[in-house]
């Protein structure tokens, strides 16, 4: 399929709210995946705003955390907070020469082997939720063309949060729609926590375990980490049937 | 909107962390020293007087599956409108515990309020009420209870509101598992209130570790962890870590 063709589909799928298995947190996987796959950048990166003032981390496409502890390092100075806050996309060609202005983050940056960072807000009209981040292991500017189409992306994932449920919404249901996806990832990281635990794994490894389980039973990751919270599935189910390595 | 006030300079997160603080602070002064038994009442006066802008606030516990109980109100408004959510099966705070979400109804005589809640909207409105926001006391995955706040008026509240009013009903939920405890130390309390810390990605991986690692409920496991950086005098935050990166073990007590 050519590019063409598969972003068509990329924006077909983000905006697909009424799919029996749409699932909110699978939709911020999508968005990373799909920008990972379709952009010229090597890892993506969502964070949500919580209502009490910080910016978490949804989904990033490396699941070994290295992205999610890059955008954790900001603690409220950074790219991807200028991003949010002032709803504008935030391009950083050359983080090498950035070291003053964000010491950790450049610092972390150059020993986990990325150079340039480039982040547009993910909004719904004018109203901030968060930001998509993307991350190259070469310096330089990405494309006008892919920072347009990253917005689009973004702003589709935004639109379908909105719609994801059949009830009426209105600008107090935005907070509703936000705080459920973060607390449903609130669950997601207890039930890594517990397959990690019972694997005797890591906390990545265990991610990619609960991910292969939700997609072969049909199941959504959001409700296979609530049952895993509930003890209604074990971690042993999770594990059972898993291919063999 | 949101972008307004920040684009001043101001750190979002700062700020919640020192209104955080003042909160604590406030409940820690309002319930030191006080018997448990006279915790709820003494909580929910502090809450009112932290969220100046309702008209009144109760906090529900819920039970096994849809019970609910209210553990203490600040008028009979605020009661009746807790008890008639329970005995309809419908409305704001049942949601919001299901959702593990804030749900509000900003204008509950007007149409949209009234086909999302047909029954506690009229209810509501009897009671003088125009207004619900219904807050989960959200821990470890679950939502043990709400928070909820009524106005005699409609309308939303502001982000900052808001943010206060969240960071409130954190630390009532800290403050409900502290009581759940049924600790017969009156500093319970008080003590679980100060170790509050926001909810990190670290603190619920290892909550789900220690689960499996002790055969203990989320919420349990999540005490236990608060109880090692307590009695360790460190953060919760860094136990999580070390015991996500298996330095740490709650095997070896």
């Amino acid at each position: 399929m050519n590019r063409e063709r598969r972003l068509a589909q990329a924006f077909v799928v983000l905006a697909d709210t009424y799919a029996a298995e749409f699932d909110p947190l699978h939709l911020f996987r999508r968005l990373v995946h799909t920008c990972q796959d379709l952009l010229d950048v090597d890892e993506a990166g969502v964070m949500i705003a919580d209502a009490r003032g910080s910016l978490k981390t949804m989904a990033t496409t490396d699941e070994d955390d290295v992205f999610a502890e890059l955008l954790r390092l900001q603690n409220g100075h950074g790219p991807c907070v200028d991003c949010y806050r002032a709803v504008e996309p935030v391009s950083v060609p050359d983080m090498a020469t950035e070291h003053e202005r964000w010491p950790k983050l450049a610092t972390a940056m150059a020993e986990a082997g990325y150079e340039s960072l480039q982040a547009v807000p993910v909004r719904l009209h004018e109203r901030p939720l968060g930001v998509l981040t993307l991350l190259r292991r070469r310096p330089g500017r990405l494309a006008e063309d892919d920072v347009h189409l990253a917005q689009a992306l973004a702003d589709s994932a935004a639109l379908a949060l909105m719609h994801w449920s059949i009830e009426p919404t209105d600008g107090d249901d935005v907070v509703t729609r936000v705080q459920g996806v973060i607390a449903a990832k609130a669950a997601l990281e207890i039930a890594k926590g517990m397959v990690a635990q019972y694997a005797q794994t890591s906390i990545g490894e265990a991610a990619r375990l609960l991910s292969a389980y939700a997609s072969r039973n049909r199941i959504r990751l959001t409700e296979t980490a609530h049952a895993l919270v509930a003890r209604s599935v074990t971690p042993a189910d999770v594990i059972a049937g898993q291919p063999r390595g | 909107m949101a972008g307004d006030d920040l684009l001043g300079g101001s750190d979002p997160e700062h700020e919640a962390d020192v209104e955080r603080a003042r909160i604590a602070h406030a409940l820690i002064a309002d319930l030191r020293g006080l018997p448990p038994a006279e915790v709820p009442e003494a909580l929910c006066r502090s809450c009112l007087a932290l969220l100046p802008e309702v008209s009144g606030l109760s906090v529900s516990v819920l039970g096994d599956g849809s019970t609910g109980v209210v553990l203490c109100a600040s008028d009979d408004v605020a009661a009746r409108l807790a008890e008639i959510q329970f005995t309809l099966g419908e409305g704001p705070c049942r949601e919001a515990a299901r959702l593990h979400a804030p749900v509000f109804a900003t204008n509950l005589p007007r149409a949209a309020d009234r086909r999302r809640w047909p029954l506690f909207s009229i209810q509501a409105a009897k009671a003088g009420v125009e207004a619900v926001f219904s807050l989960p006391l959200a821990s470890a995955g679950s939502a043990l209870g709400t928070l909820d706040l009524y106005r005699a008026t409609p309308g939303s509240l502001s982000e900052d509101r808001l943010r206060t009013a969240m960071l409130v009903a954190d630390a009532v939920t800290l403050a409900v598992i502290a009581l759940e405890q049924a600790s017969p130390d009156p500093e319970g309390v008080v003590t679980w209130l100060a170790g509050a810390e926001s909810d990190r990605e670290e603190v619920h991986q290892a909550t789900g570790m220690i689960m499996m690692q002790l055969g203990v409920s989320a919420e349990e496991a999540l005490l236990r962890l608060r109880a090692r950086a307590f009695a360790q005098g460190r953060t919760a935050m860094e136990v999580a870590r070390a015991i996500v990166d298996r330095s740490m073990d709650l095997r070896d007590d």
